[in-house]
């Protein structure tokens, strides 16, 4: 994620740096501004989308009796959960979460974290279910990881 | 602006045109620069921009949804035509199957079976049962025994019949469990395609379809969603999988993550093909420990105890049925026999870790495999 915006800001400077100077020596004419916007927003948009993996905006935790709840990335904290044997903790750090407690016997969930929209960690006797979503929701199998290294799936 | 207009990209033209000419030409030059990296990562196939242009062009429908069904967490991901009704469908489908297939459920066939056992009368069931019993008695034929659904009543006594919780906390005595053991004999079992019915010859006796139940319904839910012109999903059902499609355009295959039986994370990943089925049985899902021992769900059919070849067997086939029946009797059987047994079964490919965690594969499911560090050793 920092790689990705680091990203951005170089290639914003590429192109606005030049183009102030240039608007600065020369009279531009109205379409070379036009030029110079749609350049702008066509460098944002490469840079913004060709960062690989993207990240979560929101987790989503399915819990029995409290439904489906909706934690957004980066509102960090401790969040509880109940299910049928108990509590089941559920922590956001920026654009991660993991189960950090819960009745599930090892290794019901394994306790590394959600940090890639589709990712979901399942706490089965407890019923409970952490996800992590993208901008566009949970979409379908086309994951922003799909084409890097990432895994698609668990078998267990 | 005469002199404007006709100074437009020509480097000759003096004075205060000659600077906006200059400017224009730093203009032309980032047109270049960014046309250029739109185009790199328009061409990129892993670029997430290419896959967006592609994406907007076609603007394939997505979709996603989940469910509990049959003792676990169901997950599908689909893309293509249709795709939000047929996964809808596809979970449905989970559910109807989970209807029949459930022992706790009364009206199930598989409750039905067991409340008519060893009374000589056949009770009426599914076509779906009927099917799951005829994929049942091949898988059983093939190992041996190894695989045998009549294991019911040891289930039910080792603690694993209901409840996501093993019930026990200590292993039965050898008597009980000999009386259990006396229960599992698949040749009382018999099912009529023509009249719809099936028959347990034993009273006692009941059909334990947890290691092959998933199998069956991800195979139905990969053709509900086939037949409805989605061309790419990801089915997980509770670590059982069916990859539908290639993972992109590309043709790539799916990475998935075999979990660490003894640890966390991956022992390796599997890059597996379009149109294959993952199914992994492993001694660390439900399992109870007694003085240091661990007591899991595998049950070998034929010692009535919980099997002690393995601890994790992973099996990619085109059938998630066949997949999901082979990984538990592969299991039971070890990765020696296991092996063997495969020689005559083409198109499925296992990995085996067995008790030293030494890892065991086929040919084909080694050309699969990516190790990942500290992940098992070869055997």
């Amino acid at each position: 994620m920092a790689r990705g915006s680091g990203r951005h800001r170089g290639l914003l400077a590429l192109v606005l740096l030049p183009a102030r100077r240039a608007l600065h020596v020369g009279g531009l004419k109205p379409a070379d501004a036009i030029l110079l916007v749609v350049l702008v927003a066509v460098a944002c948009f490469a840079s913004a989308a060709s960062s690989p993996g993207g990240a979560p905006v929101a987790f989503v935790v399915e819990a029995p009796g409290q439904g489906t709840v909706v934690l957004p990335a980066g509102q960090n904290g401790l969040y509880f959960f109940s299910g049928p044997l108990g509590r089941t903790a559920v922590e956001v750090a920026g654009t991660s979460a993991r189960i950090v407690e819960s009745p599930c016997p090892e290794p019901s969930h394994h306790s590394g974290g959600v940090d890639e929209p589709g990712e979901y960690l399942v706490c089965l006797p407890n019923r409970i279910v952490l996800r992590a979503e993208g901008p566009s929701g949970p979409g379908g199998p086309e994951r922003p990881s799909a084409g890097s290294d990432a895994v698609d799936a668990e078998t267990h | 602006m005469p002199g404007s207009s006709r100074g437009r990209g020509s480097l000759a033209a003096p004075g205060r045109p000659l600077v906006a000419a200059g400017a224009r030409a730093l203009l032309a030059v980032l047109l270049v620069v960014v046309t250029s990296l739109a185009g790199v990562a328009l061409a990129a196939p892993d670029s997430a921009i290419g896959r967006a242009a592609r994406g907007l062009a076609s603007a394939p429908e997505t979709a996603s949804g989940s469910a509990w069904a049959m003792g676990t967490y169901v997950r599908i991901e689909a893309s293509g035509p249709g795709a939000r009704e047929a996964v809808e469908r596809a979970l449905a489908r989970f559910a109807e199957l989970e209807a029949l297939l459930d022992p706790a459920r009364p009206s199930s066939d598989v409750a039905r079976l067991a409340l008519a056992a060893g009374s000589g009368e056949p009770a009426p069931v599914s076509r779906d049962t009927i099917a799951l019993l005829a994929v049942a008695d091949e898988v059983h034929r093939l190992s041996g025994g190894a695989f045998d659904l009549t294991v019911g009543p040891l289930v039910t006594l080792w603690g694993f019949g209901s409840g996501a919780e093993p019930a026990r906390t200590a292993p039965p005595d050898a008597e009980t469990v000999a009386q259990a053991l006396s229960l599992v004999a698949w040749d009382e079992v018999s099912w009529d395609p023509a009249t719809g019915t099936a028959r347990l010859g034993l009273a006692g006796q009941t059909l334990a379809t947890g290691g092959i139940a998933k199998g069956y319904a991800l195979d139905d839910a990969a053709a509900i969603l086939r037949d409805a012109g989605v061309r790419r999903a990801l089915l997980d059902a509770g670590g059982s999988l069916y990859l539908l499609g290639a993972r992109d355009d590309q043709g790539r295959p799916w990475r998935v993550g075999v979990r660490h039986p003894r640890g966390e994370g991956y022992i390796g990943v599997l890059e597996v093909p379009a149109d294959r089925a993952v199914a992994t049985s492993g001694d660390y899902e439900r399992y109870f420990e007694a003085d240091g021992v661990r007591y899991h769900h595998i049950l070998d059919p034929r010692t009535g105890r919980p099997a002690r070849r393995a601890v994790s067997v992973t099996v990619v086939g085109p059938s998630a049925t066949l997949a999901d029946a082979l990984s538990t009797a592969l299991f039971v059987l070890g990765p020696e026999e296991g092996l063997h047994l495969l020689e005559g079964l083409p198109g499925y490919e296992a990995l085996f870790v067995d008790t030293e965690g030494a890892l065991h594969m086929t040919p084909g499911l080694e050309a699969m495999f990516r190790p990942v560090d500290g992940g098992g050793s070869g055997g």
